[in-house]
């Protein structure tokens, strides 16, 4: 018996088909190739690793459009630990409203994984970002795993940036991406993506300035 | 309305005692018998007896002295564990309880099994009880005081009220007798005679009585208020020796604190137990939930984790719980459009951030009123759009301009560029020509020239 044949008489489900995200509100990235892959658009209340090679790879550009379009609704935007100081200005420039944003600046790695975990967990922060490989420690699957369950709790979106240096290793977010340069532009690939198959992603004119 | 009436009759002798002992109750004077338990009855001692010849009839008897007191705080006790069935109670004579159940019969999907779970309550405890449903508090009450089963339809109880002795109307002794000699022995008898009739022959309370009965006139017992903070004690039958042990009466006392928030719409934050020794000396559990919560069944689950590892360093003879830090059980604010359970405001949660890393770890972003990167001093709340400027600026500014080195200057490609920005004079921060660079690894970067021709790398865009 052939595949096609057993897929007709619907004895194999394939998980291509399955409804994704049913009920869930995704948001769209504003790009649309990325949307595809992640089947509509970034899913709240899943945690989603970013994982770059060098610091400003196009982290921030990739959430550009998401974080204009969340900061126009109700919700604490907040900035855990980012390397350097994110430019007000030019984050006017792409629309996004500033008003709700805080960046939250901590000693070490515990209390950064406090932060992240109760503001995750309120329920009352649209976005988080926080940049996870700040110091020297490493940081625990099961702390991961806290913060995914803290991001199911609270429904907002959850984003970790950490250094690709991690890409071998598990971890128990539901998504992770990887940013690459490329002379095209920067490359994403979807390494892990939740209730779907690892996925090459598309080339993205993120660092286009000019 | 609906009113359920819990009658126990025997509350001063079955409170917290789990043995079946016969058991009285004596009068101040400690010379009668008041009231008297089931094994103590069935030795033949009654109501009445002098306690002479109940210890005759029983030697074994146990005795105590009848304290008002004592048993209108048990009763507040049960009262509070009632509060997990129903938002309004009153203690009634500390012999009954009222609660109003109409309003809970969707959230338990039927009165029937609320009145399964007061039944099993009263069980657990060893508890004799009589109950009564009705639609009005009165007739409840004249209903829990006859052993029927309850009845749950208005026709059922309707009929179970005019079936009912008139021995149960609270009437004075005579009456009740003049009543009986006539033949009305049943409140049924006495609803088909004419009203003046009976307002002639009989005292005017009789006629109150039968129109609270039928709910002619509104009576509504007082409601029992919970005390503000909760503080409830057992004594235990036998000393315990192995933690473990002491999780079943404290099961009953999270049942307690289940009512009691429940009444007072509020979470609890820390539990305090108190395990008392025998030599007076105390040990002390503290345990806490980040949230708060109010569920019997979820404070438990997290005392069978904290009581495995505890060892008990004398045995316990005394349990007292107490809870004083609560937080309100308040709705969570949703957005029309937008329905994130928000089970924190963004104050408090900022708040609590403070508090653990200190007020300057939380900064705001805002656009600064001068164009020049550095001079970051005064910021202004909401961007005018049209004052942005026209080229784009990167994402990320580092904090001092880095030098570049020669190799690296002649490393990366120019893109676009020079902007050149001068700040006002008064300043001093001299002249920049800026320009927007292509690293080799493909990043771009803010770069910009001083007036000594030294390159500086300024930010990212990334």
């Amino acid at each position: 018996m052939v595949l096609a044949e057993l897929l007709d008489r619907g004895q194999v489900w394939r998980g291509s088909e399955a409804p994704v995200h049913t009920g869930q509100s995704v948001l769209e990235t504003g790009y649309p190739e990325l949307d595809i892959c992640l089947n509509g658009g970034w899913v709240p209340g899943h945690l989603i690793e970013l994982l770059i090679d060098k610091k400003a790879t196009g982290e921030l550009s990739l959430l550009l459009p998401l974080l204009s379009d969340v900061s126009h609704k109700s919700g604490l935007i907040l900035w855990i630990d980012p390397p350097m100081a994110p430019y007000s200005l030019a984050l006017a420039q792409s629309g996004v409203r500033l008003r709700d944003h805080r960046i939250i600046r901590t000693g070490s790695l515990d209390e950064r994984l406090w932060v992240m975990e109760q503001a995750l967990k309120s329920g009352c922060v649209s976005l988080l970002v926080g940049w996870l490989d700040v110091g020297r420690e490493r940081v625990s699957d099961k702390a991961l795993r806290r913060l995914q369950l803290a991001a199911d709790k609270g429904q907002g979106l959850a984003f970790v940036v950490r250094s690709s240096s991690h890409i071998n290793n598990s971890s128990p977010a539901s998504f992770r991406l990887h940013l690459k340069q490329s002379e095209a532009g920067v490359k994403v690939d979807l390494i892990k993506r939740y209730q779907s198959w690892p996925v090459e992603g598309p080339v993205l004119p993120l660092l286009k300035v000019g | 309305m609906r009113w359920l009436a819990i009658y126990l009759p025997l509350l001063p002798l079955e409170w917290e005692r789990q043995d079946q002992l016969p058991r009285a109750l004596l009068d101040a004077q400690a010379r009668r018998i008041v009231l008297a338990n089931r094994p103590a009855r069935l030795a033949g001692i009654e109501q009445g007896v002098a306690l002479a010849t109940a210890h005759a009839l029983c030697p074994e008897l146990e005795t105590q002295i009848d304290d008002e007191q004592q048993t209108l705080e048990s009763l507040q006790s049960l009262a509070l564990e009632v509060g997990r069935w129903s938002a309004r109670i009153s203690c009634v004579n500390s012999s009954a309880l009222l609660a109003e159940v109409a309003s809970m019969e969707r959230y338990f999907k039927g009165l029937e099994p609320l009145v399964d779970a007061v039944c099993e309550m009263l069980s657990e405890q060893h508890l004799s009880y009589q109950l009564g449903m009705a639609l009005t508090p009165g007739a409840a009450l004249a209903l829990s005081r006859i052993d029927s089963p309850v009845a749950f339809s208005e026709q059922e109880i309707d009929r179970q009220i005019l079936s009912l002795p008139v021995s149960v109307l609270q009437l004075k002794l005579k009456e009740c007798q003049a009543l009986q000699s006539l033949g009305l022995t049943q409140v049924g008898m006495l609803e088909k005679l004419p009203r003046s009739e009976i307002g002639s022959r009989f005292s005017p309370e009789l006629l109150l009585c039968l129109d609270q009965l039928r709910g002619r006139v509104d009576w509504v017992p007082e409601a029992f208020i919970p005390p503000e903070l909760f503080e409830q004690r057992v004594d235990l039958q036998a000393e315990i020796n192995y933690a473990q042990g002491l999780l079943f009466p404290l099961r009953r006392l999270l049942g307690r604190l289940e009512g009691f928030l429940h009444l007072r719409q509020q979470y609890a934050l820390v539990l305090c137990i108190e395990l008392k020794h025998r030599d007076l000396s105390s040990d002390q559990i503290k345990i806490g939930h980040a949230g708060g919560c109010y569920r019997a069944s979820d404070w438990m689950a997290l005392l069978h984790l904290k009581l495995e590892n505890y060892r008990l360093t004398q045995p316990v003879i005394e349990l007292k719980l107490s809870v004083n830090q609560f937080r309100g059980w308040d709705a969570p604010a949703q957005d029309l459009f937008d329905p994130v359970s928000a089970d924190e405001s963004p104050e408090q949660l900022l708040s609590r951030i403070q508090i653990r890393l200190g007020k300057a770890a939380i900064s705001y972003l805002s656009v600064p009123e001068t164009h020049f990167p550095l001079l970051q001093t005064k910021h202004s709340s909401e961007p005018v759009l049209d004052l942005l400027p026209c080229i784009r600026r990167p994402l990320w500014l580092l904090e001092t301009p880095e030098r570049l080195s020669a190799s690296q200057v002649s490393s990366f490609r120019v893109q676009q560029g020079p902007e050149r920005m001068q700040t006002q004079w008064w300043q001093r921060m001299g002249l920049r020509d800026y320009f927007i660079v292509r690293w080799p690894d493909g990043r771009q970067a803010w770069v910009f020239r001083d007036q000594c021709q030294h390159w500086f790398l300024h930010g990212w865009y990334g």
